[in-house]
């Protein structure tokens, strides 16, 4: 909230200062526009120019012998290229030379007359005086222009305007010293927060930062720098964690790989040895012991790529719509109908008696294969295992069992890659990445599973996938 | 034991596979020869028929069972 109103304050600021820089340009803008003419040449020009052109005009006029005043070629050109005109006047305000006037001119001008005419011009164009000395002569000369300028005069206490003037001045010189003071404060503070977050940032790097309190006009910026401090700290001890479990995990492979190597080398070293009288009922029974191990091992080898190669998305799923309900109706069947099943308690209800589904049958048959087998290997002989099927907007399958159940701790590592339960006891069935395969089968093929448990009353584990296009099956 | 053909060809599976559970729509496939589905009454009307013809009491089936949810097994009786 604080941080917001700082910046709804800076803001407005920011808006005002705008407008004030949009009104200071208009102003300038307007009075440009004000000052500025454009000369007969099609130039732009200040309106100054023809009162300096008039006053500069002195230069071209030149008196011969008799004192009589007369304009150069070159006034004369510049005349004619400005489209201007001149008169001379003598001190009795008589003409006595012009050149290029319009009609109208008078030959004689009163005080008077030369008064009005330079306040208000002559027709459509503006005349300006200027005056030359010869001798003790003085001469007036008019010079007309035509362009439309007009001069403007204020009247101000003298008094007032004189004293004023300083203090106008010394407020003006006070209020730029003082927005250069607090300019250069102001970045100065910055340059030195800067460095502050400089520093911080690079603590957060280094892991040395603690945290700042997060107030002042930049607590927000501490704020973030806080949570960005703990997520790298979180994210830190997560990947402690998973360089821990990977340890184990590599621990355990080693293990579960040497555990079916040592009996292949016993029995082997059995039939080896000449020393030992194996007879071949012996030798038999010894063989079908080592192929069980190296079975065993296989699977295990098998069962480690396959993971690997689901982690890293490797294998391509081979999707085809098919009944989802008829598939693991026949799972379930070919389950009952193997021998080492034959007795076991498996049902399979669905809501629906079809439900299409893409998926890739292989992978699919794996997985529920893998769950329902979890389902009756880790439980005794007399636990029911249902699978059942329903159908909202999604496909929930569910199985369930009325065995031994889990306990929480066994339950979180239940999907987790390599992770053996207890309850497999002395005959280890499988390799312990059934459930991490079945997972990553299901979440392949774009799906969720979960799993409930409580110790003594059974698992239940749930497994659901979105639906693509639901369409009746039309038959040929 | 008079059986039509139909019924004839849903034992002669049954019994190929016996002790075994098979499904309405694998008994369809094999002994109709169409991949359809929704024609499933015709194989409980086969299997009713059959029954009427082998158990002694249809209502409780011996050897034609119903297995609940997935389909159907004859059970091979050990002293046949």
């Amino acid at each position: 909230l604080k941080g917001l109103k700082v910046r709804s304050v800076f803001h407005i600021y920011v808006i005002f200062f705008v407008l004030f820089l949009g009104l200071l340009a208009a102003g300038f803008g307007m009075v440009l526009y004000n000052i500025t003419i454009q000369k007969p040449d099609g130039q732009i020009g200040i309106t100054r120019w023809p009162l300096d052109f008039a006053r500069d005009f002195s230069e071209y006029i030149l008196f011969d012998e008799d004192g009589v005043p007369g304009v150069r070629q070159a006034g004369l050109d510049l005349l004619l290229a400005n489209r201007a005109w001149i008169q001379i006047l003598d001190s009795n305000g008589e003409v006595v030379r012009s050149f290029n006037t319009p009609g109208g001119v008078p030959g004689h001008y009163s005080p008077a007359n030369l008064l009005a005419l330079s306040a208000n011009g002559l027709g459509s164009d503006s005349v300006f005086a200027g005056s030359v000395r010869s001798g003790d002569q003085t001469w007036t000369y008019l010079v007309g222009l035509p362009v439309p300028v007009s001069t403007v005069t204020t009247y101000v206490n003298k008094d007032r305007f004189n004293t004023l003037k300083p203090i106008f001045w010394g407020l003006f010189a006070f209020a730029l010293a003082l927005l250069v003071v607090s300019t250069v404060v102001y970045s100065w503070r910055v340059t030195r927060q800067m460095d502050r977050m400089r520093v911080s940032i690079r603590e957060i790097a280094s892991r040395t930062y603690r945290p700042a309190r997060n107030e002042g006009l930049y607590g927000d910026l501490y704020g973030e720098l806080n949570r960005l401090n703990a997520e790298i700290k979180a994210s830190d001890e997560v990947r402690a964690k998973n360089e821990k479990l990977r340890e184990e995990w590599i621990a355990n492979i080693t293990h579960d790989l040497k555990t079916p190597l040592s009996p292949i080398r016993g029995y082997a070293e059995l039939i080896a040895d000449p020393e030992t009288q194996t007879g071949p009922d012996e030798i038999r029974q010894y063989g079908g012991i080592i192929l069980k191990n190296a079975a065993y091992a296989e699977e295990l080898i098998n069962d480690l790529k396959l993971t690997f190669q689901l982690k890293n998305e490797m294998l391509s799923l081979n999707r085809q719509t098919e009944n989802i309900v008829r598939f693991l109706r026949e799972l379930v069947i070919d389950l009952l109908n193997s021998p080492d099943y034959r007795q076991r308690e498996i049902s399979f209800y669905s809501s629906s008696d079809s439900v299409l589904y893409s998926f890739d049958a292989i992978f699919m048959r794996r997985a529920f294969n893998n769950l329902i087998t979890n389902a009756l290997v880790h439980n005794l002989p007399e636990t029911e295992v249902a699978i059942s099927l329903r159908l909202d907007e999604r496909i929930r399958i569910t199985i369930q069992d009325n065995g031994r159940g889990m306990s929480p701790d066994e339950l979180e590592q239940l999907f987790v890659r390599y992770y053996r339960g207890n309850n497999t006891g002395s005959k280890p069935e499988g390799t312990g990445l059934g459930m991490a395969i079945a997972r990553q089968i299901v979440e392949q093929h774009g799906g969720k599973i979960a799993a409930e448990s409580q110790p003594g009353l059974g698992t239940c584990v749930m497994v659901e996938f979105p639906i693509q296009e639901e369409k009746p099956r039309v038959n040929e | 034991l008079e059986l039509t053909a139909r019924e004839f060809g849903v034992l002669l599976y049954l019994a190929e596979n016996a002790n075994k559970i098979i499904s309405k729509e694998r008994l369809y496939e094999q002994v109709w020869g169409e991949n359809g589905l929704g024609c499933d009454n015709a194989v409980m009307v086969h299997i009713r028929h059959i029954r009427e013809k082998l158990e002694d009491d249809p209502a409780n089936p011996v050897l034609l069972q119903t297995v609940k949810g997935l389909g159907y097994r004859l059970v091979k009786l050990r002293q046949s």
